[in-house]
């Protein structure tokens, strides 16, 4: 299973990505990524803040085989229990890069 | 955020709820957040619909709110400052309250225009928001300041330009409400850039000869010292390093980002409308360019790009003029300033 991720937006012009297996992740987010793998509607904003300026856009693809899960989150609008994946990505990002 | 959660569990940590629930604060989860933010904002919507609105729109006074987010990403977390209540302990807290103070009073005394909707709504503010997040945002109803991680971005809520930055947002939202994608979005950030500048050289007394255009120097991480998020007199200058990369933002339209990242370039096209503000500016001075640049905003459209941007500026240059507001060279200066970045 593999994990895509983008972040884009902010004060100024900056796009972080990087990518990975998900069996390389630490334990819990391996869990919480299966979790949304397998449950991915339960996590989909229920709709996009339009008047967001400024504010990060997070972009997660995780997919398996054919199956493909695609999710995008603004700031305001990032699940609960998110944060510590989304700062274990963002600092692979950095690292990557 | 929104809590997924089936244990009653919280991303916010163990000691800062206990301090919160001794202070008698209820935290709230972020599908609460979300569904308060959209009851607010549906009878704003609706309040603003009315007739009674219309007729005598309610006056409210600008009052100041500041919030601890306690580094969760949760808003309107913790009370911890209101309008003409005591000073807070954080110093970060302070500063953004008069920050906003400063910003509010330019708002009012120069352009008589109070508060983000002229209706004189409460300037709502968060600090603290996430770990070592290194952004600021507004997002439709208050703005957001992270710490920064300290690399980048030292603490975003102490800096008067960055607070300018966002209410204008938030100013521009209920004025022309130009649409964050392409021209129009880079707009959006010209005009945040510009009241950030002008409002910046207003506190520090300065000129437009002056002034370093600057946006966002003062909350550049230690490495960064001297480099800014942007230039409005030299853009495509401001930065240059291994952490952020290099300033791409363009100052003639032969340079023009027509890319679709960054909602089609809203960060770096502002460059080309930034420059001309500084041209006019400096001919001008700043208040007056301030001022033909806001009876402007009023006068456009959410879809305004670049070129209707121009002919709308002309025209109300012309009009200023004729009224004595502008000095009578003030057209013909900006019909030259947008020439030099081809338009
Ligand atoms: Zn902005």
């Amino acid at each position: 299973m593999k994990l895509s991720y983008v972040r884009e937006g902010g004060l100024f012009f900056q796009v972080s990505e990087t990518e990975m297996e998900v069996g390389d992740l630490p334990a819990d987010l391996q869990t919480l990524v299966r979790k949304v793998y397998e449950n991915s509607d339960d996590y989909r904003p229920r709709e996009k803040n339009v008047n967001l300026r400024d504010g990060y856009q997070y972009r997660l693809e995780i997919r398996e085989g054919r199956k493909k899960v695609n999710l995008t989150f603004g700031d305001t609008t990032l699940p609960d229990g998110f944060q510590p994946l989304i700062q274990y990505l963002q600092e692979k990002a950095i690292n990557d890069h | 955020m929104r809590n997924h959660c089936p244990c009653s569990c919280h991303i916010i940590p163990p000691f800062v709820v206990d301090k919160l629930k001794e202070a008698g604060v209820e935290i709230p989860s972020q599908k609460t957040n979300n569904r308060e933010f959209r009851e607010r904002r549906d009878a704003k919507n609706a309040l603003m619909r009315s007739e009674a609105f219309l007729v005598a729109p309610p006056v409210k006074k600008a009052d100041r709110f500041v919030y601890d987010s306690k580094t969760t990403e949760h808003q309107r977390l913790l009370l911890v400052r209101k309008e003409s209540g005591p000073a807070s302990p954080d110093a970060v807290v302070n500063t953004v309250y008069e920050n906003a103070g400063s910003v509010r009073e330019y708002f009012k005394t120069f352009l008589n225009y109070l508060s983000v909707d002229n209706h004189g709504a409460d300037l709502i503010l968060n600090v603290h928001f996430g770990k070592n997040y290194a952004n600021a945002f507004w997002d439709g109803d208050e703005m957001t300041f992270g710490d920064g991680d300290n690399q980048v971005f030292t603490n975003l809520a102490n800096a008067l330009d960055v607070t300018a930055h966002e209410l204008t947002h938030g100013v521009v939202q209920y004025t022309a409400n130009l649409t964050y994608k392409g021209q129009s979005g880079a707009l959006n950030e010209h005009y945040a850039d510009v009241f950030g500048s002008v409002i910046k050289q207003h506190a520090k007394k300065q000129k437009a000869a002056t002034a370093d255009w600057l946006i966002g120097d003062e909350i550049m991480g230690p490495a960064l010292t001297g480099q800014a998020l942007r230039s409005m007199k030299a853009p495509g200058t401001a930065y240059n390093n291994a952490l952020m990369g290099k300033d791409p933002q363009p100052d003639h339209m032969d340079n023009l980002y027509k890319g679709s990242a960054d909602n089609g370039g809203v960060h770096i096209n502002s460059g080309i409308p930034n420059k001309v503000f500084f041209l006019v500016a400096t001919a001008i001075e700043t208040d007056k360019a301030a001022l033909l640049w806001f009876e402007t905003l009023k006068t456009l459209k959410p879809t305004t790009n670049f070129k209707s941007f121009k002919t709308a500026l002309l025209k109300i240059a012309k009009k200023m003029a004729n009224a004595g507001s502008v000095p009578a060279t003030t057209e013909t200066v900006a019909k030259q300033s947008f020439e030099s970045v081809g338009l």
